[in-house]
């Protein structure tokens, strides 16, 4: 009985002992966190303003971008299933351009993290790695500081939209959106053709996301998704008054000549508006006055 | 100095080095020294960490118990580590983006739990802290080594971001020594840090060698660096 009670006792003594150096080595490390802490965050922000002046001439904007941002999601223009940061740069509270954080999944070793500065024509304002594993010597060319490679890309659009047709072709997009080795019009890095491929394939999806969304990379939301959710709100709510006013509206007019001639009803283009927006890939500045 | 202070320092430095003898820690060390300021600085990172355990663990030596040390070495070692962490990333934090994992991977050094485990939880506070500081240094000092070595050969240059360490003014500091454009790109990928390694050893080896040979001659104490140019 004796002995078990030593036992035990010898027990609760090292566990007793355990449990105070792991309350020492908890106490350290909450000590330097809570000292630290604000240290650090002043660094990650200044890391990211300094990131996104190299992406978008800050003499462009006057806003505080890093708090400035909504999140999106998108697995197949932002290559991952989660939430990226967009950074929205603003001039005298008016949009001037986004700045897509884009990742390029399918590099030579795992993912490249990009920052793609896009103004409000869609042309390309800057492009920077922001995180990549390439390999050194070759495939890390794609960083500034060891080549310009990745300043070629300022100035591009998604493509001379106002071909003949006056519509973009997104294949002809698609086409130009590629090294010149793949019959694109882009430059390589030699000994890198995966990392470039898909960097250029990023940059192309940055875009394209940043032309879907538009103006609603701006909205007043924290996510896109609930700027989506919030606007479908706003076009049924419209669609449902317009089609009230309709319904007044019907004794003065046949019904059906309602949308082509209607003079004295500023609420009838509405619905045709958004009908417009509800297309993917329809251009958010099209409006239909003429 | 005493000759227990002496043979701690020729132990880190030369004839028990941590990284050319016991060959400990090999992961950080052949991961991070693509550049020699990479290496310097995780170099440092860990020379904390090894004199801040050694000291706690051989003030603590006394109130241990044999089966729970282990768990408490870790926790130390654990703890400091963390705390080294977050300093570097608050005051040096593009370094510490440069390294990344490997700062936190100190944990798993075994040059670490190594010596407090078999030196420093049997001597006094002062003899496990010169322990430790001579260990550290003896691991920096060959860090620091091969990222020059592989440096040198992938960019022909020293001191590269130096900035990220030293401060802004400090980028002055990177030098070219070789007119290379594109370098050997075998240095700076994995296989040249286990070269470069390999060759190190031989140099040490044979250095040591040579000097047996010449018994009247006594043990160097200098540092690994100045030793293998």
């Amino acid at each position: 009985m004796t002995a078990q009670h030593a036992a035990i006792r010898q027990m609760l003594i090292a566990g007793g002992l355990l449990l105070a150096f792991t309350l020492a080595g908890v106490g350290l490390v909450a000590l330097t966190y809570d000292n630290t802490l604000q240290q650090i965050e002043e660094n990650r922000r200044a890391m990211l303003l300094r990131q996104l002046s190299e992406v978008v001439p800050h003499t462009a904007y006057d806003n505080q971008p890093q708090d400035d941002v909504i999140a999106a999601k998108d697995p197949v223009l932002l290559g991952v299933n989660e939430h990226l940061p967009i950074y929205r740069l603003r001039g005298d509270g008016e949009p001037v351009a986004t700045v897509v954080t884009a990742v390029a999944p399918d590099g030579y070793s795992g993912e490249i993290i990009l920052l793609v500065g896009v103004d409000r024509q869609g042309e390309i304002t800057g492009v920077r790695v922001a995180g990549h594993k390439e390999t050194p010597g070759l495939g890390d060319a794609i960083e500034r500081s060891r080549s310009n490679w990745i300043t070629q890309f300022r100035g591009e659009t998604l493509g001379d939209a106002d071909n003949d047709d006056g519509e973009s072709d997104s294949e002809a997009i698609a086409q130009r959106w590629q090294l010149r080795r793949d019959g694109g019009e882009f430059d390589q890095i030699s000994g890198a053709t995966i990392t470039a491929r898909a960097v250029i394939s990023a940059i192309h999806n940055a875009l394209l996301f940043q032309q879907r969304h538009g103006e609603l990379l701006f909205a007043d939301a924290d996510t896109l998704e609930d700027a989506l959710a919030a606007r479908e709100e706003e076009q049924r709510r419209e669609a449902l008054e317009a089609a009230e006013d309709r319904e007044d509206a019907e004794g003065e007019a046949a019904p059906d000549a309602v949308d082509d001639v209607e003079p004295e009803e500023p609420a009838a283009p509405t619905p045709e508006d958004s009908d417009d927006d509800s297309e993917p890939s329809g251009d958010p500045n099209d409006t239909d006055d003429a | 100095m005493t000759p227990m202070m002496h043979e701690r320092v020729r132990d880190g430095l030369w004839r028990d080095n941590p990284a050319l003898v016991q060959l400990l820690g090999l992961c950080p060390l052949l991961a991070v020294t693509g550049t020699l300021v990479n290496g310097l600085a995780l170099g440092i990172a860990t020379l904390l960490v090894l004199l801040g355990s050694s000291t706690v663990v051989s003030l603590i030596r006394h109130q241990l118990r044999p089966e729970i040390r282990i768990a408490v070495f870790v926790m130390i070692i654990a703890s400091l580590v963390t705390a080294v962490e977050l300093l570097m990333s608050a005051w040096f934090h593009e370094l510490h983006q440069v390294l990344g994992i490997f700062v936190p991977l100190i944990v798993t050094n075994c040059a670490i739990l190594g010596r407090a485990e078999a030196f420093a939880s049997r001597h006094p506070p002062t003899v496990a802290a010169m322990d430790g500081l001579m260990m550290g240094l003896g691991f920096c000092a060959v860090l620091v080594l091969l990222g020059g070595m592989r440096e040198l050969l992938g960019h022909g240059t020293l001191f590269r971001g130096a900035e990220f360490l030293f401060g802004p003014s400090a980028s002055a500091l990177q030098i070219r020594v070789l007119p290379l454009d594109d370098g050997l790109l075998l240095a700076l990928l994995p296989p040249g840090a286990f070269i470069g390694l390999g060759l190190l050893l031989a140099a040490k080896n044979w250095l040591d060698q040579r000097s047996a040979r010449q018994p009247a001659r006594a043990v160097p104490v200098a540092s690994p660096t100045t030793q293998s140019n």
